[in-house]
């Protein structure tokens, strides 16, 4: 019996190469592979058509959800050339690493330890900072040690270069590349003695940092944090590599090479069995995952990160260094040719030739990214980052994605998303694609549907492009972006706890948020997120109704709405309320014609029972409030009104007409309400044909009278004015009534209100503004205030620009009327020390 | 400063008489120490290895000792493109702003390779095509019709017959229609001479480097086709301000003795002021990042702070105490920085007030500048 370890680098292809070579020349009966050992039974999967990496092992806690772990593999993965030959000759072949079992639970204590020792915190990292101070004056030996543990490769590359390296980051990657990732085919026996020679200078290595730890004792901080799980993974190794022994006759053992000492080292099988006895466990299920090339070079969720995925594709699809130099230049050109680049065949054959003679200038014996990139960029003369950027996506980093057939994804939710993919024809992609649905057409809707439904899962794949306003109104078009995050896969099985399909998931947490405010799996609200009735509050609960609606999901409706009715009749909060009916009035509207609209004949039920008492705090709420406050409840006035004036086909809301009228009318009659709010309501009135013009000419007069403080005139006059001019243009009496209140304020007045008065009336139209003029030309006012022939006005108008520039004229311009008064008030210098006073 | 004795104006100048000596003369020394202990393959016409004329760029220390002091500053992957390029036969187009270095990094890219930089054309928007390819005696024309005495040889046609660099300077300015002249002999590697009916062919090693200024308004774009034989190597300006000063002072320092100014170099402290005034104005920016500023017309390179700094020791040797002050500073300053009275002067005292009145330590130039303003 013999084992052989084939110590490699996660992710090289190089490494890959050479395990590849090796395992042929040694024919071995029992292939072991670092990795989870729960998932050694899909590894046979390996070979499935429509396996295609990237992809990654998952495995994950059924029972408590966030927990989970990846190992993702690409095509130029040792481990996966490895899977794939113990495979396709039907070999015995395991995952060896410390089970996930073990790994899962000792995650979920950590996490436990952090949430009760959150107050601990403090102190750790006080006194890591007391460590750091420490290493300061530290022995050279123990630096490099830190050195060495942190970055070996690195290590070694200084070593062997005497620091001659450029001071970058990948120093050691670069050397490591240059040494072994990038080099062609070898012989089996070339291999073998390569692994023997990677395994002799790790041994090197970690007995140096075993013969300093010897002196200093253990060495703490962030290269050593993970020492005590590390020694627990290599004693599950060393004991399941025993376990293996027996039966086969030569094994071959593929790990990273740093682990190779320790598991070759001579330890009892008592000790690791001591070592390992009395770890918590926790449920564990595993499957095959897609993964993409973005997020490998992401270096998220998993240790060895890898900054240029495509380029070792590259590297491990054309083994002949010349193949790769035309293939990768070829590629780019074509890519920027695409793209409307200026780049023939010449410029493969240029760029390639400068490649050459760089590398050769550089003492390298092929062309490596560097030298193609500037290559490329010197031949191409590329001079803005755009087309590089576009180099350094595709080519460099990468967008290729990967996939794993329905039936591999084991689980009921995933495989019904898979289904649900196929019939809705949505492809996952990881690069952003931006689609229009039209919700006429049938498929569709069902497809802003799903990804609704998804979003309600905590899978934002597809974003709804946000239209001003409330995005309840508007086309029956929809745009969305889509980007497919592959470890969203893991949301997904996180939410298949909630029910077997994606549909039926959402629904179950919808109704779950609706009745607890949160999912099962969900953190649960903070206090200051409650509603009046423990649970969400009004503007969540409408927020929620309407993604529901969207999501065409009519299951949970009875609940949400029953909630919403709870809460409505709890809360104290008008402006909530004021808030909450517009929407749902819509809703009501919008969901009409959708499937849902069956269960939707609880909506007007919960919304007959808002109005009421909107309309009993409504007098109440519009005294004694800030000017901010008054703007508020007037936009919210108007948008309740509008919801349901405008919704005038649904029966349900007839009846609540009348009560809307007699509410305003109450606020009319406190003499306290606010003026703003009292000339907004008036306007309401008149228009909606409620008061008779006398009605409102009368409040008019009150509001304006000369007792008033001017600038509650001003508010009132704003107020009324919201929505236009076109009233004043052709209702004679109230235009010569405000004409009037105009021309009567002292000249000390006018000049203080005249930026506010401006306010209002430069928020007519312009063609507002000018039939406005035209009119108190003609007007029978006119005499007192403006100008009575268009000669004048023209007169005014030089004589503005020549006394203020451009102030003046901007002021007669927008707003003729105050222009006139202006005019009428003085000859010329009232109008600079108008122009100021704006200023000011 | 050794003193020579005063020579007849006619006889033939020594290199200490010389303003400004040629690169494969001032560093003869340096190349030839290359030369001799290089044992890297040469390029056929070449006289040092491309590994050797990186370093001769760069600057370092040989094996055998001998210091090769630095001629570019900046990245060492830019040189090495450049100097790869001339190894395949592309041509190399060194583009930048003014004062990258450009003409700098091509003059001496020709005196190592060829150890002649003078084959040298320079562009301007007047010139015609007989200032790239050959021009005629006219007397002799006249006198026995076309000939290949008759012919005046342009600097491209002696570097092809002698298979070295030839340079052109300030490509985009040369009218387009002539600068297509250069198509045929960047690809064919051949001057047709159809009044001879004969072509004259490039010895090996000959090759092209050419310079164009990419800021400059009103620049003839070259046709794609001329483009295609050119690769591109773009010279940024300096990336730190510990660079540039460096830059500064190596070339102050060595311009100073070739200028005859004393020999006391600037204090490293008004080095690093200037260059933080230029890169401060150059960017629009103040080097914290904070406070947005205008750009003046001029272009304020790094050669631009090298000139300021020489007229600095000038202003002091000759009429000051011998110690660059912050007057002498101030003048030469004002003179780089204001290059359009209505333009940049208020940009000039919009800086003085925001930037460098409250600066620390900076007082005494602040009152030296205000002191130079009208």
């Amino acid at each position: 019996m013999s084992v052989h370890y084939l110590g490699v680098r996660h992710h090289g292809p190089g490494s890959a190469r050479a395990v590849a070579q090796a395992l042929n020349a040694l024919e071995p009966d029992c292939v072991l592979i670092e990795g989870p050992p729960e998932a050694s039974e899909l590894i046979s999967a390996c070979l499935r058509e429509g396996l295609t990496p990237p992809v990654s092992l998952l495995a994950y806690s059924p029972k408590h959800s966030g927990v989970s772990s990846f190992w993702p593999y690409c095509e130029f993965s040792p481990e996966w050339v490895a899977m794939r030959y113990a495979a396709e000759r039907a070999l015995s072949c395991a995952f060896i690493d410390l089970p996930v079992t073990h790994q899962l639970a000792l995650a979920i204590e950590a996490r436990e330890r952090l949430k009760r020792d959150e107050g601990s915190l403090l102190q750790a990292s006080a006194e890591r900072v007391e460590l750091a101070g420490a290493e300061g004056q530290q022995h050279p030996r123990v630096t490099w040690a830190y050195e060495l543990r942190r970055d070996p490769l690195g290590y070694l590359a200084t070593l062997a270069q005497e620091g001659a390296l450029e001071p970058e980051d990948e120093g050691g990657e670069r050397w490591w590349e240059e040494l072994i990732e990038g080099r062609g085919e070898l012989s089996g026996e070339e291999a073998l003695a390569f692994f023997d020679s990677v395994a002799e200078v790790m041994q090197v290595m970690r007995d140096e940092l075993d013969e300093v730890q010897r002196h200093t004792g253990p060495l703490q901080g962030p290269p050593f944090a993970g020492a005590a799980r590390e020694q627990l993974r290599e004693a599950s190794m060393r004991r399941q590599i025993k376990k293996h022994s027996k039966g086969h006759q030569r094994i071959a053992v593929v790990c990273g090479a740093w682990h190779v000492p320790a598991l070759k080292a001579k330890v009892k099988a008592s000790e690791d069995g001591a070592l390992l006895k009395g770890l918590p466990k926790d449920k564990v299920t595993c499957l095959w995952v897609p993964w993409s090339e973005a997020r490998l070079a992401h270096d998220k969720g998993y240790a060895a990160g890898l900054k240029t995925p495509a380029w070792y594709r590259y590297l491990w699809r054309y083994p002949a260094r010349d193949a790769l130099t035309e293939r990768w230049l070829i590629d780019a050109v074509r890519l920027l040719r695409a793209e409307g680049f200026n780049a023939s065949s010449a410029h493969v054959i240029e760029a390639s030739r400068l490649a050459s003679a760089l590398a050769s200038l550089r003492e390298r014996p092929a062309p490596d990214l560097d030298d193609l990139r500037d290559a490329l960029t010197s031949t191409l003369s590329l001079k803005d980052s755009h087309p590089l950027e576009l180099i350094q996506a595709k080519l460099v980093s990468g967008t290729l994605m990967g996939a794993v057939p329905s039936e591999e994804l084991n689980h009921p939710i995933v495989r019904d998303f898979e289904r649900e993919n196929k019939r809705l024809r949505l492809k996952l992609s990881d690069q952003p694609s931006a689609t229009t649905f039209d919700l006429r057409k049938a498929l569709h809707q069902d497809k802003s549907a799903y990804l609704y439904r998804l979003t309600l899962l905590n899978i934002p794949w597809g974003t709804p492009k946000v239209r001003g306003g409330s995005g309840l109104k508007g086309t029956a078009l929809e745009e969305w972006t889509l980007a497919w995050e592959p470890e969203w896969v893991m949301r997904l099985i996180d939410a298949g706890s909630y029910g077997d399909s994606v549909e039926l998931a959402a629904s179950e947490l919808v109704t779950q948020r609706a009745t607890r405010g949160h999912g099962r799996h969900e953190e649960p609200l903070k206090a200051h997120e409650r509603g009046a009735a423990g649970g969400l509050s009004l503007s969540a609960l409408t927020a929620l109704l309407w993604r529901c609606l969207r999501a065409q999901l009519s299951a949970p409706l009875p609940a949400l709405l029953k909630s919403l009715g709870d809460e409505a009749s709890l809360t104290h909060a008008l402006d909530e309320l004021l808030d909450a009916v517009p929407e749902l009035i819509w809703m009501v509207r919008y969901q009409q014609s959708a499937a849902t609209g069956l269960a939707l004949s609880l909506l007007p039920k919960v919304t007959s029972q808002l109005l009421p008492r909107i309309f009993a705090a409504l007098p109440e709420a519009s005294v004694q409030l800030s000017e901010e406050l008054t703007l508020a409840l007037c936009a919210r006035l108007s948008s309740l009104h509008r919801a349901l004036m405008t919704s005038g086909d649904q029966r349900y809301l007839q009846a609540h007409k009348p009560a809307w009228r007699a509410c305003l009318e109450r606020v009319m009659s406190r003499a306290q309400s606010e003026p703003r709010v009292r000339g907004l309501i008036a306007r309401t009135l008149f228009e909606q044909g409620w008061w008779s013009a006398a009605l409102v000419y009368a409040e008019a007069r009150v509001s304006l009278s000369a007792r008033e403080e001017p600038s509650r005139c001003v508010e009132w006059l704003e107020g009324f004015l919201t929505g236009g001019g076109l009233l004043l243009i052709y209702h004679d009496p109230l235009r010569a009534l405000i004409d009037r209140w105009v021309c009567g304020l002292s000249e000390q007045d006018f000049i203080t209100l005249l930026p506010l008065l401006r306010r209002s009336f430069t928020s007519f139209s312009y063609e507002e503004n000018r039939q406005l003029g035209e009119v108190l030309m003609r007007g029978p006012h006119l005499s007192c205030t403006g100008p009575s022939t268009s000669e004048q006005a023209h007169e005014l108008l030089i004589a503005g620009r020549q006394l203020s520039p451009s102030r003046a004229t901007a002021l007669t311009h927008a707003t003729p009327w105050l222009g006139g008064r202006a005019l009428s008030l003085a000859e010329g210098v009232e109008i600079t020390s108008l122009a100021v006073q704006e200023e000011r | 400063m050794t003193e020579h004795p005063p020579s007849s104006p006619d006889a033939p100048l020594s290199t200490d008489e010389l303003i400004r000596a040629h690169a494969e003369v001032q560093f003869a020394a340096e190349l030839e120490a290359l030369q001799a202990q290089d044992r890297r393959t040469r390029p056929e016409g070449w006289a040092l290895s491309p590994w050797a004329v990186v370093r001769y760029l760069m600057g370092g220390t040989l094996d055998n000792g001998a210091l090769i002091s630095p001629k570019y500053f900046g990245a060492q992957r830019l040189i090495e493109v450049a100097v790869a390029t001339l190894v395949t036969d592309r041509a190399l187009l060194l583009v930048g702003v003014p004062g990258t270095g450009k003409s700098w990094v091509s003059e001496h890219l020709a005196a190592a390779i060829c150890g002649d930089s003078t084959l040298l054309i320079q562009g301007t928007a007047g010139m015609g095509e007989e200032a790239i390819r050959y021009g005629w005696n006219y007397a002799e024309l006249l006198a026995k019709g076309p000939s290949a005495q008759a012919l005046v040889e342009s600097p491209l046609m002696r570097a092809m017959r002698r298979g070295k660099i030839a340079r052109v300077e300030e490509l985009t300015r040369i009218p387009s229609d002539v600068q297509d002249t250069l198509i045929t002999v960047l690809s064919e590697k051949a001057l047709p001479i159809a009044e001879l009916n004969m072509e004259l062919q490039a010895r090996r090693g000959f090759n092209l480097i050419a310079t164009a200024n990419d800021r400059d308004r009103g620049v003839n774009e070259l046709s794609s086709a001329l483009k295609r034989r050119f690769n591109t190597v773009v010279l940024p300006t300096p990336s730190s301000v510990d660079e540039e000063v460096m830059i500064v002072r190596e070339r102050v320092s060595s311009l100073g003795l070739a200028l005859s100014t004393p020999e006391r170099p600037p204090a490293d402290e008004d080095i690093r002021r200037v260059v933080t005034i230029f890169r401060e104005l150059r960017r629009g920016l103040t080097l914290d990042g904070l406070t947005k500023l205008k750009q003046p017309s001029a272009v304020l390179s790094a050669a631009e702070a090298i000139s300021v700094m020489n007229q600095c020791l000038a202003l002091s040797a000759h009429f000051g105490s011998g110690e660059v002050s912050a007057r002498d500073v101030a003048s030469a300053l004002m003179g780089a920085v204001i290059r359009d009275q209505a333009l940049d002067e208020p940009i000039w005292r919009e800086y003085l007030d925001v930037v460098m009145k409250g600066r620390e330590g900076w007082g005494d130039l602040y009152e030296a500048c205000r002191q130079e303003l009208p």
